[in-house]
């Protein structure tokens, strides 16, 4: 009787002895590869907390190479002559202290460039981009503004603020959360002439989405043009804004996000907008500083910029994220350093017990290598056996792995239910899964990884438990 | 002989087996003891996380006035929960040795002033946080630097200030004081002022400081607005009622913990999939010692079938195997407490970045943890060694003895 | 000689300084049943392990056919030049009688079992519930299965019956004179004495 033949008689005559074996090695590689698809999970949901942070840059104007070129195109213009060039002006002005030279800019040279800021738009790794205007202030025509009747009106401008976007949705206001859609919907980049009011200045005036809003120059306001901006939205603030200066004109209610291209009209400057800020939002925050370095090789005249890192909360946060995956990380070799062991150890255990068995299959002659064939061709055979069984109840695991994971999210299925209908940020790229779904499952590479190392293992474990009883002489290993 | 000297010989004389049972015993202890600390940091790294949302409760006084009492910040910020109160007050001041940027030629008091708005943080809160001021210079006024001093670019252009320089402030009531300007900033919408905005009003003449220099100039009033910073953001709502509740009547009260509210789910889920794991670990731990057991009894059925029928009682043979099982457990329970704690120490320090992380070590390993986990493990051992030996106990002796080898 | 040990001597491992067999001579011939007695713990069974190929003497040697063992190494001792039956039948407990026996060498199992009196109800059942003296008689029939020319028991009669012993004796003579085998049996029992062609004291081959 061959090996072969003795190793299945044992399994299969021996039913209780290789069924306690066969379930241990089922409940450790089940083990082993629902860590495996756990450590996955954790990939995934630490990924979704850390793009749910979000990140990106902004590019604002250089005060010191603005003050720089002014005074270039001053001294070109020539001193002491008045004139415009390149969005710079000069004049001459007589006033009660006697003659004065006032200068000043117009949009054209204070706006940053959109040729720059497509081409940084373009970078790879920038998912979108937003540029917003100046705070324009500008004369409102057809309804009232929010006044605080305690304060003095005659100082103030009078008016509302503009602030024009590319994206609504990517206003630092608005992807902080401290704005929020209360009715309608953000300005978009393909509106033209609409705007999104306070729910303050709707209440004041019972506006409402669709109606539409008049302003025009607050210089002139009985002769400078009107110009229309429909009502898209309605937001509140959870806290009011900082005003940017002084006076009613620029508090918090009055602010009025419009599409990019409105405010330069009631301003007077149509065809000249004045665009204060850009904002790159980086797709994946774990790719900023790689995004960054592209975004820096561009070619454009960077010191007109000051190019702004936008990931402070990211930054903070950063190191706790890093700390998380390094726990991931941590518990999978736990688990395969413990689970191997284990396995190693069980193995071990139930090859011990078969010496006496192997010292009277010596004492009639059969070979040490033949009797440590058939003590492993059993252990490989039931570990295969019980190593499949795991991987078909390893999809069982995972999927109530997952149910019970994704079980009570119903605040997180809110949020992505207003996430859909664009009336919060999005600020990070929606990666396959939607955010309540976790991808728990047991794939082959993993599969192939615990079979390799279990079989590996069992080689071990049994070949050194072996080798230990064979290594004595038959008459020893009787008499123990 | 007694049911506990033939427990300690045969661990002795079969030390072997003793010792692979041993081990697994104590890498089953050492994978739950290292699991459950393993959950703990991931708790704490999430904690920090969640702290770092900024989830706060923000009070703004109603009449625009530092008028939210000290005494209401003090029994507010003084709650477990509140980790950080950023106070803000605001007044006009006269410059000392430095003249503001004006556009008017008002002759009005308000046009030869500065205003200043003292923060507990600049950075925190208020025209920094938003984004609207930035930074060119320097750095924030926090409480590291309480006569801190931040100054627009304009204003120290105009002025030849620099960083490091000391500027004074006059007040009304003819206090003055002093601090060192640690930062400058800048808008953007300084030039798009109307000419008539009077000195005090226009964005060059906004100088940010600390309370220390605020308090000296005009004392202990009260505050504009303060931002109370939570430390269990998802318990920001209950706060905000308490501080709505205490100061309701001279402030207006609201919560904001967006940053919160979009992490709050991941966050729970990264806890969720480490206690998942945490409890397969558990379960695994436990079925793999049960089985062993098992075999362990199985493949003593012999030896207590000669017990048995040297008429031996099946309780002392129950308690013989009992005091071996858990005698073992016991002895590996220390070892692996040691090996966690060791795992938790010195791997900690040099595997995790953020300082919060590299103290793990004295976080973990509780006294109540360790003995749960000899309680519980004992009662599992003891459990599944009598389950193993209960069907070989019941056998007839004869029919074990008759069908048994000697293994 | 078929078999003879050559100053054999031997102490176990954990024993150094206590011989347990020291300059044994000892010779035996085929066609002869031999009874090699001593009283317990003179080494008898030590030294049936030692002719067993189951350990290498300390001093000495053992030598089959003129041959010492070693040359051909103890595998082939075991597999080819002898077989042995224990006192406690050593069957493998998941093999029934006639696989055991097939464990034994290449003989026919059921030829044998049927020869040494095991009917064929028993040939597939579960070996371990069989008797005693049919366990031995299957342990036997496992040590005929071989072609090997020297059978060794060590106290094949200790655990039987006074009539199962006789016929367990029986058989063993009649492997010595009708096959022409060389038996050597390890034995307390006086019958298996009486019925020996030679009776080996332990003490009298044994250096004093």
């Amino acid at each position: 009787m061959n090996s072969i033949q003795r190793a299945w008689r044992s399994i299969v005559r021996k039913p209780v002895k290789s069924f306690l074996l066969f379930l241990t090695v089922f409940v450790i590689s089940l083990f082993l590869t629902a860590g495996m698809a756990s450590k996955n999970a954790s990939i995934q949901t630490q990924d979704t907390a850390r793009q749910a942070v979000g990140a990106g840059f902004r590019l604002d104007c250089n005060e010191t190479n603005r003050s720089r070129r002014v005074a270039e195109i001053s001294e070109r213009i020539g001193e002491g002559k008045e004139g415009s060039l390149e969005g710079v002006h000069q004049k001459k002005m007589e006033t009660a202290y006697g003659t004065q030279w006032i200068g000043w800019t117009d949009n054209s040279f204070d706006s940053l460039r959109l040729s720059d800021i497509e081409k940084l738009a373009a970078v790879e790794g920038i998912s979108d981009y937003n540029i917003t205007t100046c705070a324009t202030a500008v004369h409102p025509v057809n309804f009232d503004r929010i006044e605080d009747p305690d304060n003095d009106q005659t100082k103030d401008l009078g008016g509302v603020t503009l602030l024009g976007n590319r994206k609504m949705e990517l206003y630092s206001q608005v992807l902080s959360g401290n704005i929020t859609i209360q009715e309608g919907r953000m300005a978009t980049a393909d509106d033209e002439d609409v705007c999104v009011i306070s729910k303050e200045l709707a209440g004041q005036g019972g506006l409402k989405v669709g109606d539409v809003l008049k302003f025009n120059d607050y210089h002139d306001p009985e002769q400078s043009p009107v110009y229309e901006a429909r009502i898209v939205g309605i937001y509140e603030t959870k806290q009011y804004m900082s005003p940017l200066m002084s006076g009613d004109t620029f508090r918090s209610e009055n602010v009025i996000f419009t599409d990019l291209r409105f405010p330069e009209k009631p301003e007077g400057e149509e065809g000249e907008p004045c665009y204060e800020h850009a904002y790159f939002q980086v797709g994946d925050v774990k790719q900023y500083d790689t995004v960054k370095k592209a975004m820096e090789a561009v070619e454009i005249d960077w010191e007109r910029y000051d190019f702004i890192d936008r990931n402070g909360d990211y930054a903070t946060m950063s190191s706790n994220f890093k700390d998380l995956e390094k726990i991931s990380g941590l518990f999978i070799i736990v688990t395969f350093f413990a689970g191997f062991i284990l396995l190693y150890l069980i193995f071990l255990f139930w090859a011990r017990n078969r010496s006496r068995e192997s010292g009277i299959l010596i004492s009639l002659g059969l070979g040490k290598g033949n009797v440590l064939g058939q003590i492993l061709l059993e252990a490989v055979l039931i570990a295969v056996l019980a190593f499949s069984a795991s991987v078909l109840a390893g999809t069982g695991v995972s999927k109530a792995f997952a149910g019970y994971l994704v079980n009570q999210q119903e605040e997180q299925a809110e949020i992505q239910k207003n996430m859909d209908a664009d009336k919060v940020a999005k600020n990070f790229e929606e990666s396959e899964q939607t955010v309540t779904d976790v991808n728990v499952s047991v794939t082959k590479e993993m599969v192939a990884v615990c079979g390799a190392g279990t079989g590996i293992l069992v080689i071990m474990s049994v070949g050194m438990a072996g080798i230990v009883i064979l290594r004595k002489k038959p008459m020893e290993i009787l008499s123990e | 002989m007694r049911f506990d000297q033939r427990a300690f010989r045969r661990i002795w004389r079969k030390k072997g087996k003793s010792a692979v049972l041993f081990c697994v015993l104590f890498v089953a202890s050492l994978m739950v003891l290292v699991s459950v600390t393993i959950l703990q940091t991931a708790q704490g790294a999430s904690l920090r996380i969640k702290e770092k949302t900024a989830s706060k409760v923000v009070l703004k006084s109603l009449d625009g006035a530092n008028s939210i009492r000290e005494e209401t910040i003090g029994e507010l910020s003084g709650k477990e929960e509140v980790s950080f109160a950023n106070r803000t007050a605001e007044e006009e001041a006269y410059p000392v040795e430095f003249i503001p940027l004006t556009h008017s030629d008002s002759k009005e008091a308000e046009n030869g002033m500065v205003r200043l708005t003292a923060y507990d943080d600049t950075g925190a809160d208020g025209m920094f946080a938003e984004g609207k001021y930035r930074l060119l210079e320097g750095g924030k006024v926090d409480g590291e630097n309480p006569r801190g001093i931040l100054v627009d670019s304009l204003l120290a252009e105009a002025n030849g200030f620099r960083i490091g320089d000391e500027v004074e402030f006059k007040a009304e009531n003819g206090n003055r004081a002093s601090g060192r300007i640690v930062g400058i900033f800048f808008c953007g919408m300084e030039r798009k002022q109307d000419d008539a905005v009077m000195a005090a009003q226009r964005i060059e003449n906004q100088i940010f400081v600390g309370h220390g220099l605020f308090e000296e100039l005009y004392g202990k009033q009260g505050y504009s607005s303060v931002s109370l910073y939570t430390r269990t953001p998802e318990e920001v709502e209950a706060l905000c009622e308490e501080a709505e509740q205490l100061a309701g009547r001279e402030a207006e009260v609201t919560s904001s913990d967006t940053l919160y509210l979009r992490l709050q789910a991941p966050l729970k889920q990264v806890i969720r999939v480490t206690t998942g794991m945490l409890f397969l670990t558990i379960v695994t731990a436990v079925l793999v010692v049960s089985l062993l057991l098992c075999m362990w009894m199985r493949s003593r059925r012999k030896e207590f079938a000669v017990f048995v029928s040297l008429g031996e009682s099946k309780l002392k043979i129950l308690l013989q195997v009992f005091t071996e099982s858990a005698g073992l457990f016991v002895l590996s329970v220390p070892l692996a407490v040691g090996c966690t704690a060791f795992f938790a120490g010195k791997m900690a320090k040099s595997l995790f970045s953020s300082e919060e992380l590299s103290g793990m070590g004295e976080i973990l390993i509780r006294g109540e943890y360790i003995l749960l986990l000899t309680l519980v493990g004992v009662g599992i051992v003891v459990f599944a060694s009598g389950i193993s030996l209960w069907p070989t106990l019941r056998e007839n002796p004869r029919d074990t003895l008759a069908s048994m080898t000697d293994n | 000689m078929i078999l003879e040990a050559k100053k054999v001597s031997y102490f176990y491992k954990s024993q150094k300084d206590k011989w347990i067999l020291q300059d044994v001579d000892a010779g035996f011939e085929c066609g002869k049943l031999y009874a090699i007695l001593g009283a317990s713990g003179s080494g008898k069974t030590t030294f049936l392990s030692l002719l067993a190929g189951l350990d290498v003497p300390v001093k000495g040697e053992i030598c089959y056919d003129g041959q010492p063992v070693l040359t051909k190494g103890l595998k082939e001792h075991r597999k080819h030049h002898i077989s042995l039956v224990f006192q406690s039948y050593n069957l493998i407990d998941y093999l029934n009688p006639e696989e055991n026996v097939r464990l034994g060498g290449n003989g026919e199992p059921r030829k044998l079992l049927a020869s040494i009196g095991i009917r064929e109800e028993f040939w597939r059942r579960n070996v371990m519930h069989l008797s005693g003296g049919q366990q031995q008689r299957v342990a036997i029939a496992r040590a005929l299965a071989s072609d090997a020319k020297v059978l060794l028991a060590d106290e094949p009669t200790g655990n039987l019956d006074e009539t199962t012993a006789g016929e367990v004796i029986s058989l063993l003579k009649r492997i010595a004179h009708e096959e022409g085998k060389c038996v050597i049996v390890v034995t307390h029992s006086k019958e298996m004495a009486e019925e020996a062609d030679e009776v080996i004291h332990m003490e009298t081959i044994k250096a004093p």
